[in-house]
């Protein structure tokens, strides 16, 4: 039974799921990596393992910027979704944007832990994974 | 004279000379002697016997011939008392009718004998015979006189003991009726109308003699016009019409009265203060009559005894109800009514004065007014004076403060006058409680006081006024309207207001509106300026009036119209910053997400490039750095596409047929066209050309008909329809297609965004719409869409036309 906690990638930019990933296994911290391309790609898949536990994420990190689900939109459907979930799942916001309305706007939202400005440093990236 | 022997049986006288004094006796008395003899049945008489009985040179000497003579009625009763006599041996005497020639009837007085044998048998009967006619007729006659007279008598005794001499009608009708010996009397009143002229006639009373039917309750006998009644022309001249009924001229009224057994008819008309009342009439069902001279005066006497009687009951009724009239007028009238005699006893007052006094009639009358006068608060002198004037005939007023029983005092303003108090002169005083009003005087009186204070005190116009012609003002309205106070008063206050105001004001006017309101005025001068009214409808001098007050506004008015267009300039601006710090956040955005992002990743894979340990590992990283060089080109590239578009809005504008645009777009497509069999169909008829940047608009059709192609719906033909259309101030067009759609309540606040996209398709880039927004609003226009999930969507967008096309 695999007991390493995972962390999901929700992004549609291929470079930095690619990037991500690399820096992630880069830090030998013992992570499961899980990629989504869109935000409706993730949803569905944490509706359809909210109750099994070990198939669920420790760690989100989410983009804002994505075709048809975007990271907002995905954040709305994460409130109902939340309390089916076995599992308490941390989210980090992931983006390129330094607009203060966005950031503002994420740290407002319950569910999400912290923003993440792009590019994610390799440092910033082991205190996310070794703070859970 | 001779003594005539019929046959053989003849009185003769034992000598001429007693023969000759017999004749001369008989003939002085008028007498007739005669002898029957009850053997033979033979009668002799004296020749003026035939005479008598009216048998001259008829009579045959036969007994039974004589007693036939007799009328029947008293046949029988003369041969009883001839009968009686004989048998009881006792002289008779009898009277009793015969008929003459020609229907006459006679009175015969019969004296008798009877003649007995030695045996006591009668042997015959001698007598003598009389006419009484005369006698009889004047014994009558002086007893339908006495008749008359006691009836007569007994009528006017009913009348004088009856008050109400409908309550003797019945006993007096019937007393006529009998002595009149009549089947039927009867009265009808004419019937009031309100013209007074005298239409109808209907039966009131009526007596019946046991022979007739009573009908009085005979309904044809109300309301008969008086036309159908016999002799009416005399009856207006208060004259008596008899007739007998077959006599009658008028057929219809002969007929009616006949039908009713009516063969005598005797009326008698009644006039009642000079006027035609009715009349009394008489019927006679079995005789015809001849209704001598005193039957005639003794009914008009009667008749007037009757008109007197009606008289006096409508006299007394008449007084009897003004008295109650005028007693309950007295009561009503709310102003206190005394009856004073001259020494100011108190004779009657009226229920008010019990009111206002508290006291009862009975106290106040045989009073004098000191009895109701508050002490020490009048002048008895003047008042004393004020009545010897009111005496001698000038009425006075005055003020009295009197005194309640309950000690309550108040002020009444007294007016005397002389008057006549049943036939008696007297004073008679009307008052009025004037206490409420002294003090409503005076508080008018203050009140117009602080009201004139206070209008002259503002500083605004104020003017009064009734439907707008001004009744007062104070110098406010002079100043603000520059006309003097004399011009204002009574001139018309509408001409203070600007023409094209008046109809506004008058309305407001009459419907009583009490909210200020804007206007123009105009002064004397024909300036005009701006006017705040503000009016109110408040009691004036016993009137409802208009209180209206004018301010001058202008000032205010001048500073709101530039506080309105600094508004307006602001709003513009305000406008404009927002179309700004939109584009600025729009740009901020472009670049975090599409210029960022890669650049991001850059330093993320050269961080990793300098950590590879391996060739392959550092080639992997420096591709993939090619690739994020080249998406940074080219969103760098879109940018400046947009910024172009941004910047050159003066890019040069034509007439652009979209027919022709479209064309040159379709050659573009034709091979994704074809591919899709796609059906373009298109409807330009109203409005054909847009006047649009060259390569804007095809830019626009590109982006749109691209976006139909590749959002298409594979389940059904791919069908796009581009109409046009013009309002007044742009060229709309619709671009629509029946693809896959957008969810726009998810989607719509980012449709028009760069690198939005809301389908997994390889080509989705998200920079089309962006651009074509960009466009469409650089020229001024806009885009909007409307669009449902696998049913289509619809782009619509207005060019705006060139101005003053």
């Amino acid at each position: 039974m695999n007991t390493q906690p995972t962390i999901a990638l929700i992004d549609d930019d291929e470079i930095f799921q690619f990037t991500t990933s690399r820096i992630i296994k880069l830090t030998n911290l013992p992570f499961n990596i899980t990629q989504f391309f869109n935000g409706e790609q993730a949803m569905t898949y944490l509706s359809n393992n909210a109750q099994q536990p070990d198939k669920l994420p420790d760690i989100i990190l989410l983009d804002i910027n994505m075709p048809v689900i975007d990271g907002w939109m995905f954040l709305d459907e994460f409130k109902t979704l939340a309390k089916k979930l076995k599992k308490k799942i941390t989210i980090y916001m992931v983006s390129s944007s330094i607009a203060p309305e966005d950031i503002r706007r994420a740290k407002s939202n319950p569910f999400v832990s912290d923003y993440l400005v792009k590019p994610v440093s390799a440092e910033t990236l082991r205190q996310v994974l070794t703070l859970n | 004279m001779t003594i005539k022997t019929h046959h053989t049986a003849k009185i003769q006288p034992d000598n001429k000379l007693e023969q000759f004094h017999l004749k001369l006796a008989l003939d002085a008395a008028n007498l007739g002697i005669w002898e029957w003899n009850l053997q033979t049945g033979e009668v002799r008489w004296s020749d003026n016997v035939e005479q008598i009985i009216g048998l001259k040179n008829k009579f045959d000497g036969k007994a039974q011939t004589y007693l036939n003579s007799i009328i029947e009625e008293d046949r029988e009763f003369v041969a009883h008392t001839i009968n009686d006599a004989i048998k009881n041996k006792i002289d008779f005497a009898v009277e009793h009718r015969v008929v003459l020639k020609g229907d006459t009837i006679r009175w015969i007085e019969g004296n008798g004998k009877v003649i007995f044998n030695e045996a006591g048998k009668a042997l015959s009967l001698t007598g003598t015979v009389r006419d009484i006619t005369d006698r009889k007729n004047n014994e009558a006659q002086l007893q339908q006189r006495d008749l008359l007279f006691a009836t007569l008598a007994h009528v006017t005794s009913e009348f004088i003991q009856h008050a109400n001499w409908e309550d003797a009608i019945f006993s007096v009708l019937q007393s006529l009726g009998e002595m009149m010996r009549v089947d039927r009397v009867y009265i009808f009143q004419n019937d009031a109308t309100k013209t007074g002229v005298i239409e109808t006639s209907s039966q009131r009373f009526e007596w019946n003699s046991s022979h007739t039917n009573p009908q009085i309750n005979n309904p044809d006998l109300q309301n008969l016009p008086i036309g159908l009644f016999p002799g009416m022309e005399l009856m207006l001249k208060n004259k008596p019409f008899h007739s007998l009924v077959k006599e009658i001229e008028d057929k219809g009224l002969r007929e009616l009265l006949s039908s009713q057994s009516i063969v005598s008819i005797l009326i008698f008309p009644i006039f009642v203060k000079q006027k035609f009342w009715g009349f009394i009439g008489f019927d006679d069902c079995a005789n015809e009559r001849n209704w001598s001279e005193l039957e005639f005066s003794v009914l008009q006497s009667f008749s007037s005894s009757l008109a007197a009687a009606i008289e006096r009951k409508v006299s007394v009724e008449a007084l009897a109800n003004s008295e109650v009239s005028y007693r309950n007028l007295f009561d009503s009238v709310g102003e206190a009514i005394y009856v004073h005699d001259f020494n100011g006893i108190i004779l009657d007052v009226n229920q008010r004065v019990l009111e206002l006094y508290g006291y009862t009639k009975d106290e106040l009358v045989g009073q004098t007014p000191a009895i109701f006068m508050a002490e020490g608060m009048n002048d008895l002198e003047v008042i004393a004076g004020k009545f010897q004037a009111v005496i001698s005939g000038t009425p006075q007023t005055f003020e009295w403060w009197g005194k309640k029983k309950d000690g309550g005092i108040f002020l009444k303003e007294v007016h005397t006058n002389k008057g006549l108090y049943f036939g008696k002169e007297v004073i008679i005083a009307t008052a009025w409680d004037i206490t409420e009003r002294r003090k409503f005087e005076t508080e008018i009186r203050e009140s117009e006081q602080r009201f004139r204070t206070l209008q002259q005190a503002s500083f605004g116009g104020i003017g009064l006024h009734d439907q707008g012609k001004i009744i007062d003002c104070n110098k406010g309205l002079c100043d603000i309207t520059g006309y003097s106070y004399e011009e204002l008063i009574g001139s018309n206050g509408f001409n203070l207001i600007a023409p094209e105001w008046q109809e506004i004001v008058k309305h407001y006017v009459v419907s009583g509106y009490d909210k200020p309101y804007d206007v123009e005025g105009v002064r004397k001068d024909g300036s005009r300026y701006f006017l705040e009214i503000q009016g109110k409808e408040i009691p004036y001098q016993g009137k409802n009036i208009r209180v209206t007050e004018f301010r001058d506004i202008t000032a205010r008015k001048l500073a709101e119209e530039k506080i309105r267009e600094q508004n307006i300039r602001l709003i513009h601006l305000t406008e404009d910053l927002t179309k700004k710090n939109d584009q600025l956040e729009e740009f901020t955005q472009i670049v975090s997400h599409n210029l960022r992002s890669p650049a991001g990743n850059i330093v993320s894979l050269l961080n990793l490039f300098e950590q590879a340990k391996s060739n392959d590992e550092k080639n992997e990283y420096f591709r993939l750095l090619k690739q994020t060089g080249d998406t940074i080109l080219g969103s760098l590239n879109e940018l400046n596409e947009v910024l172009k578009i941004k910047q050159n809005r003066d890019i040069e504008r034509q007439h652009i047929n979209f027919s022709d645009a479209l064309e040159n777009v379709q050659k573009m497509l034709t091979g994704k066209i074809m591919e899709l069999s796609a059906h373009i169909t298109t409807d330009f008829e109203k409005a054909p050309s847009a006047y649009f940047p060259a390569i804007y608009m095809e830019s626009i059709l590109l982006n749109l008909l691209s976006n139909s192609l590749k959002y298409n719906n594979p389940s059904k033909p791919l069908l796009i329809t581009l109409q046009s259309e013009e309002t007044e101030h742009a060229v709309v067009l619709h671009v629509s297609d029946n693809g896959l759609g957008i969810n726009l309540e998810r989607y719509g606040h980012q449709i028009f965004k760069m690198r939005k996209t809301f389908h997994y398709h390889p080509e989705a880039r998200g920079i089309g719409l962006f651009l074509v927004k960009n466009q469409v609003e650089a020229m001024g226009g806009n885009i909007t869409v409307v669009s449902e999930e696998n049913k289509g969507t619809t782009f619509t967008i207005q060019f705006k036309k060139p101005v003053g096309s």
